[in-house]
């Protein structure tokens, strides 16, 4: 077997013809008029890719290329196990790409809508209870010093509605320990938020807006949700997933913001769906109706708009309110 | 024709997309079966097609980076990440020494990217290579960084000047060193246009909002302030991909024009036009298709720059170079430094 091609000797860049042959166990390299000899055993081929020709890479660092197509049985005359194939056959193929496009849109909508999100509720539970607290701190202090402004205002009454719905609630989830903090809300407005160490901030203006306490018990209930089911975790893993996802498949284009807090709402709006069917389960055992967390949200909102303008769902951290109502009336 | 006259010979690139789109996907799948692995052995690929494909007077580049090597890098790179980023949730402080430490050895990092890059890159059997600088790294980032400070960021462009002309100076092909001879004062005009062009933008997209502000009001049910604003706002992007568009081609064309390698001229012709139309359908492109167009936008890209930069000498001169030492180190930090894919611009 003999193959004719381009030579350099890898001293300088000069460029020869140049012919490689096989002759029993060795390799001939002729170049310019010299012959080289080689163990068949020392010579390298690399693998192909695309329509690249073939290279071998020589002990002496000369290299020599070939544009001849010749096969893989032809190329282990000179090399040994020279292969091309395998993976160049399929990237040769438009079948195995057709096939390989399928199989990778498959993989990543299990992943998006099965793995990741089974792979967040199994590690939660998991995650041990002293890390919970230290997130926790970490969050507490930014939300302390730059979301809500000031010490509670709120009158005796109000006050004292607040309790009643704490005490409800802590006799409903015994399980947990809450640390309720009332605080103003300043940009917050009419709102409530939890933490994964069983903290629940709820704003003045929140308490004002929901004058019965059933439904204040309710909103706690929603937040009690999201601390039994440690979405906070969960949300952690997923967004961990998510930028690995479009790494993985973007690697150097910079696109990844927007996509990802596009992808995030999905777990997120899920994570308000499970909080309030918890919420709702446990008012039905109490006798009371999951329309009072709905008309609670109705409240929350109609106080929100004023302040705030709206954010079109997909970017948004919570589904629309009507949704969730239209949910909540179903249970 | 004669064998010492100076020619132009262009750059070809004889990849294409439908190619490289199957390399991609089958690089994908197997990155993504196996969890992140294959990801190294798919770079090796990608690599050697761009490059294997690029040729000059009639010989194509090649790569010889180490699938190995550059997976080890990969994971000990990871792994740093994610120390950092529960660092950064633990406590801030944690997060602040983390970043100043990424600080600390960057230079560094920098230095040995660009050995393992170059030196894994060759072309008619010779590798490139990068010199073991640390000292001119860590010079050229922290000069920088004060300048930057002290002149409230005036100083930018001198600061990436500097980095420029260390980053070429100190590479070579063979042992041949490339030179750098541009001027700092280019590199002032190209940032000052583009920094025009995007503060034009700003104006506009502040007027916009400003007359809407003024017309609409909160009563009327078309509300002209939205709309101010909206508009307002997508102006920005436009202009901001032409200014991009102007400062990549002139930037690109002025460190060709810039350097030379012995007697080797090098030359880019790069369009801010050319450049605006191809950022905007790219963009358009990989949005439309979910990504999958990444490939022909990769492919037309790099024939772009290939098909306009032009490379001066006599046919002799590519014969003329001579190996260098090849301090072929093969340490994984290289490979780990590489995860940045720290562009030389070469």
């Amino acid at each position: 077997m003999r193959v004719h091609g381009t030579a350099f000797d890898g001293v300088s860049s000069q460029r020869f013809e140049a012919e490689l042959e096989s002759i029993g166990d060795a390799c001939v390299l002729t170049l310019a008029d010299r012959c080289f000899r080689y163990a068949r055993n020392d010579v390298r081929a690399s693998r192909r890719v695309g329509r690249l020709g073939w290279l071998f890479e020589l002990p002496d660092g000369k290299r020599f290329e070939s544009a001849e197509d010749f096969s893989d049985a032809a190329a282990s005359t000179i090399v040994a196990g020279a292969s091309g194939r395998g993976i160049q056959a399929l990237e040769s193929n438009w079948r195995w790409a057709l096939i390989g496009t399928a199989t990778l849109a498959t993989l990543l909508l299990l992943t998006y809508f099965v793995f990741l999100p089974g792979l967040a509720r199994v590690l939660a539970p998991v995650v041990p209870t002293n890390v919970l607290t230290i997130v926790s701190a970490q969050t507490a202090k930014v939300i302390d010093q730059g979301y809500l402004v000031g010490e509670s205002k709120l009158k005796v009454a109000q006050s004292l509605r607040v309790s009643t719905a704490l005490e409800q609630l802590k006799s409903a989830v015994p399980q947990l320990a809450f640390d309720l903090r009332v605080r103003q809300g300043g940009a917050l407005g009419a709102n409530a938020l939890s933490l994964p160490d069983g903290t629940i901030y709820l704003t003045d203006e929140a308490v004002q807006v929901l004058e019965n306490h059933n439904e204040l018990y309710a909103v706690l209930l929603h937040e009690a949700g999201h601390i039994e089911q440690r979405h906070a975790v969960q949300g952690i893993v997923t967004g961990a997933g998510l930028s690995l996802m479009l790494f993985t498949l973007f690697g150097g284009v910079d696109l990844t913001a927007l996509p990802l807090i596009m992808l995030s709402t999905t777990y997120s709006h899920e994570n308000e769906f499970a909080a309030d069917k918890f919420a709702a389960k446990i008012l039905l055992q109490d006798g009371l109706k999951p329309e009072l967390l709905a008309d609670a949200l109705s409240r929350l909102d109609g106080s929100a708009a004023k302040s705030k303008t709206t954010t079109p769902a997909f970017l948004s951290s919570h589904p629309g309110t009507s949704e969730r109502q239209r949910r909540l009336r179903a249970m | 024709m004669e064998n010492n006259d100076v020619v132009p010979h262009p750059v070809t690139f004889g990849g294409s997309a439908s190619e490289y789109f199957r390399i991609w996907i089958v690089n994908l799948l197997l990155s993504v079966c196996t969890l992140g692995i294959y990801s190294a052995w798919a770079k090796v690929r990608s690599r050697r097609y761009f490059l294997g494909n690029t040729i000059l007077a009639g010989s194509g580049f090649d790569y010889h980076g180490d699938p190995i090597k550059i997976l080890k890098g990969r994971l000990i790179m990871a792994g740093l990440l994610v120390l950092y980023g529960f660092a950064g949730r633990i406590s801030p402080i944690g997060g602040g020494i983390a970043a100043v430490l990424f600080l600390a050895i960057f230079p560094w990092l920098l230095v040995r990217a660009a050995m393992f890059n170059l030196g894994n890159t060759s072309y008619r059997g010779l590798r490139f290579g990068f010199q073991k600088d640390y000292k001119g790294s860590y010079a050229v980032f922290f000069k920088g960084i004060a300048i930057t400070i002290v002149t409230l960021g005036l100083g930018f462009a001198y600061a990436r000047f500097m980095d420029m002309r260390f980053r070429i100076s100190r590479s070579r092909f063979g042992k041949t060193p490339f030179v750098f001879s541009g001027t700092a004062t280019e590199v002032f005009g190209i940032y000052a246009k583009a920094s025009g062009i995007v503060a034009l933008a700003l104006i506009l997209c502040g007027i916009l909002i400003g007359i809407g502000g003024t017309l609409g009001s909160s009563n009327s049910e078309f509300d002209l302030r939205s709309v101010g604003a909206m508009v307002g706002m997508l102006t920005i992007y436009p202009s901001g991909l032409i200014a991009m568009a102007m400062f990549n081609s002139r930037l690109f064309n002025y460190k060709t024009k810039s350097t030379t390698l012995g007697p080797i001229r090098f030359q880019s012709t790069l369009r801010m036009r050319d450049l605006s139309g191809l950022y905007i359908t790219n963009l358009l492109a990989i949005a439309f298709t979910l990504g999958l167009a990444l490939p022909w936008v990769l492919v037309r890209m790099h024939r772009y720059r290939v098909s306009r930069t032009t490379v001066l000498a006599t046919p002799a001169d590519f014969d003329a170079f001579a190996s260098g030492s090849t301090e072929n180190s093969g340490a994984v930090a290289d490979a780990a430094a590489d995860f940045w894919d720290i562009d030389l611009g070469l």
